[in-house]
């Protein structure tokens, strides 16, 4: 399809509960997207990946995905490319795009006219790992490291300057920065200059296990993506295959999904809030916090019997039905959650000398747009898009709920958004608890009594051959509790899935932090991190 | 149990004395074990259930199937899908990531997470089936049988 194309036929975009794919000549990319981009307003660009179809010399399929948040409608452009091809990088239209494509050459060996170097991988691989006809013998090396080369100086920097600073190491080693993580940063004295995030320590081909896995079992892995919000991974996972075979849901589980989610959106706003504010020097809320952390946990504890990671998520349904005293420990729990954060509050909400340490490096709405920033962090600079509004899904359009809004985009708008949605997601927890419906918690076709002989060799059919999805191609997506967490799946009619995408919040933000830090302190630049609360295995799967 | 309660009335008796202190003995021993714990290598293991030496798995390798890092192995030894015939269990625990899915699966309720010390050096981390029996009433009958000695 060609611009003129797309001037004739623009009619058919206008749809506001589908996703439109259209295919576009890899020669027209630049001139499609521009013109999607000035004149129909898809600003931001959500997810760009490919796809090895392993069939003749148009193998490979690259997959722009973009969003026009004014009128929230959502496109998805295809190109074909041919293995020896070389694509125009998209780079210039937008900012996120070079981060994606970099990726998407590391490891499917698609050329870009850009020079991308391999950031995942180094040397440790030879070829390409997500190719279908990669073989893993003989071609690991297990002395390989990853390539860093020095950037260029700054242009406006005198030649002292050049003298004086200098690049080194910096790696943050505390709770919320989950998995093993390494900056370089540029630095004077005290003061950092500048700062590069170096990918690749944590990188475990997650995507590329996905494909050897039934739907089944891939769920417990997906919940070890983020530890903090390891339930609403799970229940997106969960809500994407259930999307894709077409399975029906009941009223009582679609409740209980929903007050999950909403206690993983607390858990893990209040835990990397609270260890924000330790970080900053309030070491008084150490043991409240901690108190907090083992009260929820026990909530979930009651529930399923698991320790260690939360988990209920099952596809067709939930785990199991509450308790009798489950919703009287709930409530409990809720009011522990509203007196710790009235703890915070007086803590910090007012401190000066704490407020004047934060005011640095705001992020500008047009910025956190062009660098696909989503969910929370997304409000804080003004923009006014939720999922759960937008597209609401399960039962979110009955209740009432309020989408709090920062100005200024800075660390103390993080903070002051976060505190207000979790008051939110209690609003929300407290009116499902007032009517939860009656019902079955699982799918007919999917509950089998264990205990029954008949049930027992259905049991037996339907794990050992597990779900058979329909070819079909679907993305899926859910308000994570940091952005919007999205699944496309790709299944080719077996129990596995042939592609599995996940769209990642933090995988653009990381790099986008290059462009925020301008001579800032040390203390400062760890406010920043720990107001993002990233996960490293989140960003590189 | 009403009869039990009856000698709780009576403070004074010699039997009630020696009763209460029996169970006093019991909670403060379970203590002690529970500091023991934290001190040991535990670890969440996915024992084996069995009573009197029979094994509760029937080997239908619905475990292996569904584990997301694939470390169970099972053989069988006939086809007669019964309790105690299973051949040999073998897991790798350095990639066990403990998710509670195997013990989920079950239809004989043969697996289970129990909190148990475990060797995991040995054998590079592989736990054989001899490992992870957990028999209850055999080891009262070890105990006895070594005081009879």
């Amino acid at each position: 399809m060609s611009v003129v194309d797309i001037e004739k036929n623009f009619n058919v975009f206008f749809n506001k509960n589908q996703t439109i794919k259209i295919a576009v000549d890899s020669k027209n990319v630049i001139e499609v997207l521009e013109k999607l981009k000035n004149e129909y307003n898809f600003i931001q660009l959500i997810d760009l990946f490919c796809v090895d179809d392993n069939n003749g010399s148009e193998r490979f399929r690259v997959i722009y995905r973009l969003l026009n948040l004014e009128n929230h409608y959502r496109l998805e452009v295809q190109i074909k490319v041919q293995t020896d091809e070389t694509l125009p990088s998209v780079k210039n239209v937008f900012k996120n795009a070079a981060v994606y494509e970099n990726e998407v050459f590391d490891l499917y060996g698609v050329n870009f006219k850009e020079k991308y170097y391999r950031f995942f991988t180094g040397n440790k691989i030879n070829g390409f790992p997500m190719r279908k006809d990669f073989e893993v013998k003989n071609n690991i090396n297990s002395s390989g490291r990853i390539d860093w080369q020095e950037p260029e100086p700054q242009r406006h920097t005198t030649v002292f300057d050049r003298e004086t600073r200098s690049w080194g190491d910096w790696s943050v080693q505390n709770s919320e920065f989950k998995g093993s993580s390494l900056f370089k940063i540029e630095s004077e004295g005290e003061i950092v200059y500048r700062l590069r995030f170096i990918p690749g320590h944590a990188h475990k081909g997650l995507e590329k296990i996905l494909e050897n896995s039934t739907y089944h079992q891939s769920i417990s892995l997906i919940e070890r993506l983020n530890l903090n919000s390891s339930l609403s991974n799970s229940l997106a996972w969960v809500k994407a295959v259930e999307e894709l075979c077409e399975i029906e849901l009941s009223d009582r589980s679609i409740a209980l999904r929903m007050i999950f989610s909403e206690i993983s959106r607390i858990y893990s706003h209040l835990c990397s809030l609270s260890d924000f504010c330790i970080s900053a020097g309030l070491t008084s809320l150490i043991a409240p916090r901690r108190e907090l952390k083992k009260t929820i946990e026990e909530l979930v504890f009651a529930f399923n019997n698991h320790r260690g990671v939360m988990s209920v998520a099952q596809i067709g349904g939930f785990l199991n039905d509450i308790g009798p005293q489950w919703i009287t420990q709930c409530l409990e729990v809720l009011k522990e959650v509203l007196n710790f954060q009235n703890l915070l509050e007086q803590a910090c909400t007012r401190d000066s000398e704490w407020m004047s340490r934060i005011d640095t490096s705001k992020v500008d709405s047009n910025f956190a747009i062009q660098w696909g920033y989503t969910g929370a962090i997304l409000r804080s600079c003004g923009v006014s898009y939720d999922i759960r509004k937008v597209r609401p899904y399960y039962f979110y359009s009955d209740l009432d709920f309020d989408v709090p809004l920062g100005i200024n985009g800075g660390i103390y708008d993080r903070y002051l958004v976060k505190m207000e949605e979790v008051r939110q997601s209690v609003r929300i927890i407290s009116q499902i608890l007032d009517n939860i419906p009656n019902g079955p918690i699982m799918n007919k076709d999917y509950s089998f009594n264990k205990n029954d002989y008949a049930d027992k060799m259905d049991f037996y059919n339907f794990i050992n051959n597990g779900i058979q999805a329909p070819r079909r191609e679907i993305y899926s997506f859910v308000e994570g509790d940091n952005g919007e967490l999205g699944f496309s799946i790709f299944s080719n009619g077996s129990d596995r899935p042939s592609r599995v995408k996940i769209r990642s919040p933090y995988f653009p933000i990381v790099y986008s932090l290059e462009y925020l830090v301008d001579s800032i302190t040390f203390n400062q630049l760890d406010d920043l991190l720990q107001s993002f609360a990233f996960s490293t295995s989140e960003i590189e799967r | 149990m009403i009869l039990h309660k009856k000698l709780y009335h009576k403070y004074f008796l010699p039997e009630s004395i020696v009763k209460k202190i029996g169970y006093t003995y019991k909670s403060l021993y379970s203590i002690f074990r529970k500091r023991l714990y934290l001190q040991e290598n535990h670890f969440n293991v996915p024992m084996l259930n069995a009573k009197n030496g029979l094994i509760a798995c029937n080997a239908c390798n619905l475990c292996a199937k569904v584990c997301p890092s694939s470390c169970i192995e099972v053989e069988q030894k006939d086809d007669s899908r019964k309790a105690g015939s299973v051949k040999a269990f073998n897991i790798q625990f350095n990639s066990c990531i403990q998710c509670y899915k195997c013990e989920e699966v079950c239809p004989e309720n043969a697996i289970e997470l129990r909190f148990e010390e475990v060797d995991v050096y040995k054998n590079k981390g592989t736990l054989t089936i001899d490992d992870l029996i957990f028999d209850p009433f055999k080891k009262d009958e070890s105990e006895a049988s070594s005081k009879n000695d």
